[in-house]
Formats: structure tokens, sequence, C-alpha cells
């Protein structure tokens, strides 16, 4: 019976084609909004995780200062801290299954270049020590060097340096000539060639620190920080644990090596957990304006609901003549749910259609004019929840015009002019 | 036996302010197979007769009962299958489903008496094979023309095979020729299926077909005549 009721409704939908089709359009355009929005927040979330698992690895952990606050009111709190770890690497290297250890420091240093013509240069640029491990274990993260001319560091260099492209114009060195780093002296050995952008800015997102790539960095041995900048240590340890291993269980075993050690205030995070905060954080923005755009599905929906209405209104006849003929109150009132539905489910396809259509445009958009890779973000939980939702949206707008309908007095609906 | 039984009908209805006493003391009783045409003034109660006979509205007061059930007790989905199943109606101004087609509208009712669809199709083709519209079925109403489009009403009224037909004025949107054409199907279905059929009007051409002839004035029976 709800099968011929189905196609009752869908009869009278089809006869008043333009009035429908102008009420599915309310629900189109919210649903459309909905989707393409959820869809782009999807896709972002995507391409950020995509590119911070590109550069950090999966089966890496970062090792940091931080805190974990208990509070009984809350979950459990996390977040770094300022400071530097002073511990060998070798101390994290005794876990069994760290298969790799490097440090990492970034500190900005004075530099200064006297001329051949004796003119000097100088100024402030990110200075990082670089840990052999750095360059050889955790290439994605450091990125490639390409060295435009000279040569890497090597272990066993000390008052070495190599400079990025733009540091090296602006202090107009060749590989070979001296620079002073806070007052000492390095030779100049490579410069590096320049960093694409996107290597850049993942980098600082997936270390949440400073972008420390640009091209305006120096780098020295990792044994010379301390020398030159004081303090022994460093803000960020990167380990990395062997195949096959549970990144979860190795952090923990780090944790318990350092905590031995007494070394503590200790934060480790996983790349399950960057990515976590980062669907989490994008899930938020992403809901809160596709909410924004559910105000227009509201809309629609309200419109739909006056459609129904007023189809209740001018087949007051019609559901009089029904109630004639042997229909009960539930049968009028499933056939006018079943229409509106109908509509919202034809406004979710069409919406769906729309919206998934223009997230893809975006993404290409952005391709073409930003030259910046955002991932598709269509998901079948996305879609099968959109359709739900436009299904509810007409069922509920046709709730109270369905029980008008239903309630109708068949002789007042023949009274009705 | 009587199909249909009135006992002291009285029927009162709010209009705006005032309390309308539409009918005042109705006693009646409906033979089967009978022709029974209901005549009277505008005014004078006889679609509210009509409305309580097919149990579309409850009298005041009084007591219906159809084949010896008493309705007042009856909940709305009873009274909705005595609609459907017991009751055809055939309206003054037709009153077919718009967005159906002929044999659509036929199908109407045994949708709500869960019949089976190729069930209701075979019967609303040939129902409307039997009222000569064998070759229109498939047209909508607004394609019919107003005799054609009452004839598909009576095919709608007889799709589940009720007792009884109840006609409001099924001639007053008619030409004569159209009409005449209406009332001789009634005709016929009383004479040869012995269906029932109340038919209320003010034409005594209509009446003519009728076996019997009330006749109402200010919600009371004022005459009564049989004809042979």
């Amino acid at each position: 019976m709800i099968k011929d009721f189905f196609f009752l409704a869908l009869k009278t939908v089809r006869q008043r084609r333009l009035r429908s089709w102008l009420t599915v359009i309310g629900v189109v355009i919210g649903i459309t909004a909905v989707v393409a929005l959820l869809s782009l927040g999807i896709g972002l979330e995507r391409t950020i995780i995509a590119q911070v698992e590109g550069i950090f690895g999966v089966d890496t952990i970062m090792i940091m200062r931080g805190v974990e606050e208990r509070d009984p009111r809350r979950d459990t709190r996390r977040g770094p801290v300022p400071g530097l770890i002073d511990i060998e690497p070798d101390l994290v290297r005794q876990v069994e299954e760290v298969v790799a250890i490097a440090p990492i420091r970034s500190e900005t240093g004075l530099i200064r270049r006297v001329a051949e013509n004796g003119v000097p240069v100088s100024g402030f640029f990110p200075v990082i020590g670089l840990y052999s491990e750095m360059v050889t274990e955790f290439r994605a993260f450091i990125g490639e060097f390409p060295i435009a001319a000279g040569r890497m560091l090597i272990v066993g260099d000390e008052r070495k340096a190599i400079l990025g492209y733009a540091v090296a114009q602006r202090l107009a060195v060749t590989p070979g000539k001296t620079i002073e780093i806070e007052g000492q002296s390095f030779q100049v050995v490579g410069i590096i060639e320049t960093y694409p952008e996107e290597m850049k800015a993942a980098m600082g997102a997936a270390a949440g620190l400073e972008p420390i790539l640009t091209d305006e960095t120096i780098f020295i041995p990792f044994a010379m920080m301390e020398e030159i900048f004081g303090d022994a240590g460093a803000p960020l340890f990167l380990a990395k644990a062997g195949e096959r291993e549970d990144v979860v269980i190795v952090a923990e075993r780090i944790n318990t090596a350092l905590a031995e050690a007494g070394v503590d205030g200790i934060l480790l995070v996983t790349f399950e957990e960057i990515s976590q905060g980062i669907g989490t954080m994008v899930n938020i923005v992403s809901s809160f304006v596709a909410g924004l755009a559910g105000i227009a599905l509201l809309v629609g929906g309200v419109g739909l609901m006056n459609t129904m209405y007023t189809s209740v209104l001018e087949r007051t006849r019609e559901i009089g003549v029904m109630k004639a003929v042997g229909a009960q109150n539930r049968h009028i009132l499933s056939i006018f749910l079943i229409e509106s539905s109908l509509m919202g489910f034809i406004g979710g396809i069409v919406g769906i259609i729309l919206g998934l259509l223009l997230s893809v445009g975006a993404s290409l958009a952005m391709r073409h004019f930003w030259e910046f890779e955002l991932l598709l973000g269509i998901s079948a939980p996305l879609i099968i929840g959109a359709l739900l939702f436009s299904l509810l949206v007409g069922a509920i707008a046709g709730m109270l015009p369905a029980r008008r309908a239903s309630k109708l007095r068949p002789v007042e609906a023949f009274r009705y002019e | 036996m009587s199909l249909v039984k009135l006992r002291n009908i009285t029927k009162e209805y709010q209009l705006g302010k005032t309390v309308v006493h539409a009918l005042r003391g109705v006693d009646l009783a409906i033979d089967a197979g009978e022709i029974v045409a209901i005549m009277g003034p505008s005014g004078s109660g006889k679609s509210t007769l009509m409305h309580i006979i097919g149990c579309l509205d409850m009298p005041s007061v009084g007591e219906v009962e159809i084949e010896n059930m008493p309705t007042d007790s009856l909940r709305e989905r009873q009274l909705a299958t005595i609609r459907g199943r017991k009751i055809g109606f055939v309206f003054q101004t037709f009153n077919l489903v718009a967005s159906l087609t002929a044999q659509g509208n036929v199908a109407l009712p045994m949708i709500f008496q869960k019949i089976k669809r190729t069930q209701r199709t075979q019967r609303a083709a040939e129902l409307l094979e039997k009222i000569g519209l064998g070759d229109r079925k498939n047209h909508h109403p607004n394609e019919l023309s107003g005799g054609e489009r009452q004839r598909v009403s009576i095919a709608r009224a007889m799709a589940n095979d009720p007792d009884i037909i109840l006609a409001d004025e099924p001639t007053g949107n008619l030409d004569s020729e159209s009409g005449a054409t209406v009332m001789r199907t009634l005709r016929r279905l009383s004479d040869e299926e012995g269906k029932t059929v109340i038919v209320v009007t003010h034409n005594p051409e209509v009446a003519a077909y009728a076996d019997r002839v009330i006749t109402l004035r200010d919600g009371k029976i004022i005459k009564e005549e049989r004809r042979d």
C-alpha cells in the first residue's frame, strides 16, 4: 500500500511540476551548500594529514617538552611547552624498537661577513643544528638538500656551515668563504638550492613550530649549537620506530626509558595524534560553517512546508473524495508525508550532486590558480548522511500539513470552495 | 429487509454564529435494489441526509443502521472501511483526482482496500469498458467531457462492488442528454446488479428514474411517493 501511496504522491508532484521544482530548489540550495562545505572540509583534512604524513611519516615519534595535566573536570590536557631537553640521543636509542633518533634545534643568530672590499654585512638568520641522522633517517622531515654549490655537511665537520640560497646571496658568499655566527668563524662549505614552497609550509605544520626551512636558513653541525648558543640539548627529538612496530607502544617505551633516566616533563607525540588533532580542528571549523549553510536548508524546509500547506488547501476536495471512497486518516497522512519526503529526497539527490561538483570544482580551481593540491572530500557517510538528512527535512516539513490533511472532516472538505 | 435504516435523525451544525437545523427528525428505510430519489429545495437538508447515510457525517441525534449495523459507535477507521466497501459516491462536480487517469481514478478506492495492483488495473479496465469508456481509460479528467467524467465517477463508485450508490445531483452539471445517459447507467446498475441507488436531486426528470421519491422541506420528510 505504501508503494501505491508513493506513486500517488509522485503523480501529484509531477502534475504540479513548476511548483514542485521551485520547492525542491529550496532544499537543493541548502543541501548543496552543506554538502559542498562538508566535502571541502573533509578534503582539507585529508590534504593536511597527507602532507603531514608525507613529511613526518607514520612511524615517527616527536619528543618534546610538555605537560600532561590531569584535569578531573575535563579530558587529559596535553600540550608542548618551550624548553630544551638535555639528553643524549643514545638514551633513546636504548629502546630496542627505536631505529633512529635525531635532535633538531633552531635558533636565530647574528650573522656577519666581511666582504673582500672590507665592507661588513650582517643580519639575523635562522640557524639549524643538523644532526647526521636527521639527513640519513629523517630525510622527508628535513627535505631534500639540493646542493647548488659545494658539498653537504659530513660527520666530523665542526666549524662548517651550509647556507640557504637567499642568505648566501645576501652575504655574497660562495663555498670556501668564511662567515661569523654569533661572533664565531664558520667556513661555508655548500649552498642549498631554493626549497619548494609547500615543503616549507608543510614543515611548519608538521612540527607545530615556526617554519624552519627557509631560503635564509643556515645549517651547522648539531654539536656546534651548544657552543654557539649555550645550553645543551634540543627542543625536539625525532625518533623512528622500526617497521611493523606499534608506534604508540614504542612511544610508551621511550617514555619509560626517559622516566627511568630521571628525565620528566616530556611529551611524546605520534602521527596518529597529530592527524587526530588536525581532524578535530578541521571538523569543528567545517561543521560550524556547514551549520551556517544549514540555515539555507532550514529556509528550504520552510518553503517545503509552505508548499505542502498550500497543497493541502488546494486539495481539500480531493482529500474529501479520498475519504469518501474509503481512505482512513492514516492513509491521507502517509500520502502527504510521502509527498513532502519525496520532494526533500529529490532535493537531496540534486543537492548532493551539485555540492560534490562544487567541491570538485573548488579543488580543480585551487590546483589551477594556486597550484594547491586539495584532495577530494567525497565519502560514503557524507553522501548517505546528506540523503537521509534531506529525507528527514522533507518528512519534518510535511508533518504538520499532513496532519492537518488527515484530520480534515470529509463533510467540511466538500463544503470548502 | 431494509438495507439502510434511519431513525429520528436530527442534525444541527454551527455556521458562523447561527445554528443550522439541517434535519429535524427523519425516519427512513431503504430496501435493497431500490432507486430512491431525495428531492427538495436548496437548504431542505437533502445533502446533509446523504452525508449521514454515506457515513461522511454523524447525526446529532438519531440512529443510522447500514445492513443492520448501527454506525454511531464506529471508529474513524471502521467508518472509512464502510465508505470504502459498502458505499459508492457520485458527486455533482465529479471530484475526480486530476493527476490520475480515468483508470487510476476508478482504481483509487481499491488501493485503500489493499487490493493488488494487477487486480485493480484489471477491474478498473472492466468497469470502464462496461460504461462504454474502455477507449478513454488512459485519459486524464481534463481530457474528458462532463458526461464522460460523470460516468468515470460512477465506475469509481462501483470499484469495490458496494451495495449502495449515493449520487448527489449527478446530472447537475451535465446537459440533458449526458444526464439521461448517467441516469440510465444508474438505473441499469439497480436493475441488473441489484444495487441500491440513492439520488439527491431537484430535477423531476431525474426523479422519474426512481422507484420512490422522497421530498424534504426544512429538514423533514413532507412527501413520499412510490412509482411503478
